[in-house]
């Protein structure tokens, strides 16, 4: 939905109901295929485990056992406060709050540079205690799926860091708010996906 | 303070928190059902996980602004994800 016009005025900032239409799919309609995709391609890998955890319930509690809670907890905390910090970024830039959305945006990337360093220093750990991902059907998935989503987190960052840029200058065009939204969407998809694997990988019994 | 706690984004991350909480001391090695409630921890857990994953996908992404179509499909994707997980878990599938 492009807006086409040559008319290139300055154009009235967007008010609080920008993009808030009754109805109004969030970012991209395309967005949500690539959002449901990824995470129907994690569900499965998700259902995979839980599959071979029954074959070897034993194993991987004893695995499971290996893995620090408390460093998970933290990286859920971590990745929770950052999708607050884009929820009230984009709300900033529906409001066009120009200073404001920046620096919450930076705020969201701060969290996930923090969730990186956690999860640098739980691999580090692991694999100083002689694991690695073939010592078992159990670090074979942890190290799957973490790494999965660790590339996602390192992606993601890449695009706050873009949107901090992006969103501290008026909007041109009010499609534009559309892509913020739906880089918005992906970080809360990277939340959404850490949300299961917490409780997968650490806390089920 | 008053403005936060009158604010939905701040109040549902606030949620999040304590059932992220809540759910790491049901769950896992330490957990309070260690002790021979491994399964109904289980579905406390993952039922937590989905539930939380619902409101950040209708508050924080907006969902609930959304059309009705979306919100349908967002949480019959959830339900039926949910529900093949704990039959796994539970070892009521035939695989």
């Amino acid at each position: 939905m492009d807006d086409l016009s040559v008319d290139q005025r300055p154009r009235p900032v967007p008010g609080p109901t920008a993009g808030k239409a009754p109805g109004h799919i969030p970012g991209e309609a395309g967005v949500w295929l690539l959002l449901f995709g990824e995470m129907s391609f994690f569900s499965s890998l998700f259902t995979a485990f839980l599959y071979y955890r029954s074959l070897d319930i034993a194993l991987f509690s004893a695995s499971q056992a290996e893995l620090s809670k408390a460093i998970g907890l933290t990286n859920t905390l971590l990745l929770l406060s950052s999708s607050l910090f884009v929820a009230l970024a984009v709300r900033a830039v529906a409001q066009g709050r120009t200073t404001t959305a920046p620096r919450l945006f930076l705020a969201a990337l701060a969290c996930s540079l923090g969730f990186i360093l956690f999860k640098g220093i739980e691999y580090y750990q692991l694999i100083s205690a002689g694991i690695a991902v073939n010592s078992n059907s159990f670090f074979g998935f942890y190290f799957a799926l973490t790494g999965l989503h660790l590339g996602h987190v390192i992606i993601g960052s890449v695009l706050l860091g873009v949107l901090a840029v992006f969103s501290g200058r008026p909007l041109a065009r009010p499609s534009h708010f559309a892509l913020i939204e739906s880089g918005g969407c992906f970080w809360h998809m990277v939340d959404l996906l850490w949300i299961i694997i917490f409780p997968l990988l650490y806390l089920v019994e | 303070m008053t403005n936060l706690l009158r604010d939905r984004l701040f109040l549902v991350w606030l949620l999040l928190i304590a059932v992220t909480l809540l759910s790491a001391m049901i769950g896992g090695a330490h957990g309070f059902a260690a002790a021979g409630h491994g399964a109904a921890a289980t579905f406390a857990v993952l039922g937590i996980a989905f539930a939380k994953v619902w409101l950040v996908m209708s508050n924080f992404m907006d969902v609930r602004g959304a059309p009705r179509a979306l919100k349908i499909v967002c949480a019959v994707w959830l339900l039926a994800v949910l529900a093949i997980l704990l039959a796994v878990y539970a070892q009521l599938l035939p695989l």
